[in-house]
């Protein structure tokens, strides 16, 4: 399916849409769960973090997909936030899972239209969670092709991968 | 007078943000009911007087376009608003949906304030703040 000529994918997401896309992480975090993204200081060091992956997947004149991992306690805030409760409110694992797909659900919905324009229409996967989400931070983190950002020193870690249609 | 609403969301969280957001709009509610995919909602339409439905596209199993091709056909769309919320951005879809009966389409995320004028455009009365 890949084809090095027609791929937008990682590297060259750094000069056509990298940009684009980490506006829209910005804009998307903050209006939808009030939390507010930074750029990953040099001396972050990481840690045994946990947290849960998502991934979602799009057809149409770009193919590709998207995955987000947040930790977990940035997850905890993000459901908190969308649901207007307090943060010591406890909430179920599955209220955890659809806030995390949710938010990659808007983002790649931004994403396709900044990327695409708003006339081609998509199949769009729903959104699933990874398996082996809840470990391999390190090697996330580690991936120079990663969109990274910390919110409040945690880290959120975004790939996107697409490529143009025949 | 109050609504009869239906939320159409695969997501719980969705759901919830949506009915926490109508309440926060003043929109006067007598049953939310809530469907996680197509299907189900059509057996609530098929069985419970509904005022609004609110649906999303991209679910597993029937999804929000088929749900609306099947309530064109029955013919039920045209006593049901529909109001689209979705995170897809495409003219053609929306072109797509309002053709087939969609009286309105939100992308995701939505805002109180956005909610509420499209409700209040569709049901026709200005709702008390």
């Amino acid at each position: 399916m890949s084809n090095a000529n027609n791929e937008i994918a990682v590297d060259d997401i750094k000069d056509a849409y990298r940009g684009k896309l980490a506006e829209i992480i910005e804009e998307v975090f903050q209006n939808m769960a009030f939390l507010f993204c930074d750029p990953v200081e040099d001396d972050f060091k990481e840690s045994d973090l946990t947290g849960l992956r998502a991934r979602m997947v799009f057809h149409g004149v770009l193919n590709g997909d998207m995955t987000i991992w947040l930790e977990q306690s940035i997850i905890h805030e993000l459901a908190i936030n969308m649901l207007g409760l307090e943060i010591e409110d406890e909430l179920g694992t599955s209220e955890y899972e659809d806030a995390l797909k949710e938010l990659l659900n808007v983002l790649v919905g931004q994403f396709l239209v900044a990327a695409a324009g708003d006339e081609p229409l998509f199949d769009l996967s729903v959104p699933i969670l990874l398996d082996e989400s809840k470990s391999d931070f390190s090697t996330l983190w580690k991936s120079t092709s990663a969109i990274k950002y910390l919110i409040d020193d945690r880290p959120i870690i975004i790939n996107c991968h697409c490529e143009k249609s025949e | 007078m109050s609504y009869n609403i239906l939320i159409v969301d695969d997501s719980s969280i969705v759901r919830s943000v949506l009915k926490k957001t109508l309440h926060m709009a003043n929109i006067p509610i007598d049953e939310l009911y809530e469907a996680p995919d197509g299907k189900e909602a059509l057996d609530v339409l098929r069985g419970m007087w509904i005022d609004l439905v609110f649906t999303d596209i991209n679910m597993p199993g029937m999804g929000g376009v088929e749900m609306v091709q099947i309530m064109h056909d029955e013919g039920i769309i045209k006593t049901v608003p529909v109001i689209v919320i979705s995170t897809e951005g495409s003219v053609v879809r929306m072109d797509e949906m309002k053709k087939l009966g969609v009286r309105a389409y939100l992308r995701k995320p939505f805002s109180p304030e956005g909610v509420k004028e499209v409700v209040d455009s569709i049901l026709g009365e200005k709702i008390d703040e």
